[in-house]
């Protein structure tokens, strides 16, 4: 991974669920927020003030852009956001961050005897 | 009910700087209508609330990267420390103004040597009245 997407990382909750919900297809800002809620089964939620402060961040790197009109539905009206190769490769590199975390904590965790054995 | 709140939460996106406001405020009145038909308003105030207070500070407490220390803008500062800048030059602009003016003092009327400020500025000045020696 490039230093250049390590430079973004650690990325904030809202900033990693809104990439994570971009990942698999163009999506408008209430479809982003209903994504987030079905990928962390609800128990996390953001409002559009929170979304939108985050997509502007996010446009103003260049990790996602506005998806080109012709890509829409015809009866599609509304704005459709994209992640780019940048915001991907950003992505990857928290993931692969988050992963080292956990197989670091597993072995930590692991390592540790209990008190009276 | 909702027609009030959706009122309230219209005169809180105005409260977003208008770049940002032209730029996504149609998109999130949007959302907040959307929302709104499911019953969860309450969040979405609170919401908003903290995204405009993060969107007026920010940039303010942004400190400049390229000349820091040495530099930091205008419009980067603090409202309570601006206001202590602009304090401090109109104080010492004062002092210089009572310094210059001191020599003049003596020669204006009894009347208006008198007078309470012309009294704190000799003060401030440190020039002794020249009318002291002769009583």
């Amino acid at each position: 991974m490039n230093t250049d997407s390590r430079t973004h990382s650690p990325l904030s909750t809202a900033t990693l669920h809104i990439l994570l919900a971009l990942a698999s297809e163009d999506l408008h800002g209430y479809g982003i927020i209903q994504e987030i809620a079905r990928q962390s089964q609800g128990s996390y939620r953001i409002g559009p003030g929170t979304l939108y402060d985050n997509l502007k961040k996010l446009m103003d790197l260049k990790l996602v852009i506005d998806a080109p009109r012709s890509s829409r539905a015809k009866d599609e009206d509304r704005r459709l956001y994209r992640i780019t190769s940048t915001g991907r490769a950003v992505l990857s590199a928290e993931v692969e961050r988050l992963q080292e975390v956990i197989t670091t904590a597993q072995s930590r965790l692991r390592e540790r005897r209990p008190r009276n054995a | 009910m909702r027609s009030f709140l959706r009122i309230v939460y219209r005169g809180m996106i105005r409260l977003y700087p208008a770049s940002f406001r032209s730029e996504f405020g149609e998109e999130i009145l949007w959302i907040f209508d959307e929302e709104a038909r499911r019953g969860r308003v309450a969040p979405l105030l609170l919401d908003a609330a903290r995204s405009i207070v993060g969107q007026r500070v920010r940039p303010r407490t942004k400190v400049t990267a390229a000349a820091v220390p040495y530099y930091v803008e205008i419009d980067s500062a603090l409202p309570v420390q601006r206001f202590a800048q602009a304090t401090l030059v109109f104080v010492y602009l004062a002092f210089c103004m009572a310094i210059l003016i001191a020599p003049w003092v003596p020669k204006l009327s009894r009347a208006t040597q008198n007078s309470w400020l012309l009294t704190h500025v000799r003060i401030v000045a440190s020039v002794p009245y020249a009318g002291a020696g002769k009583m």
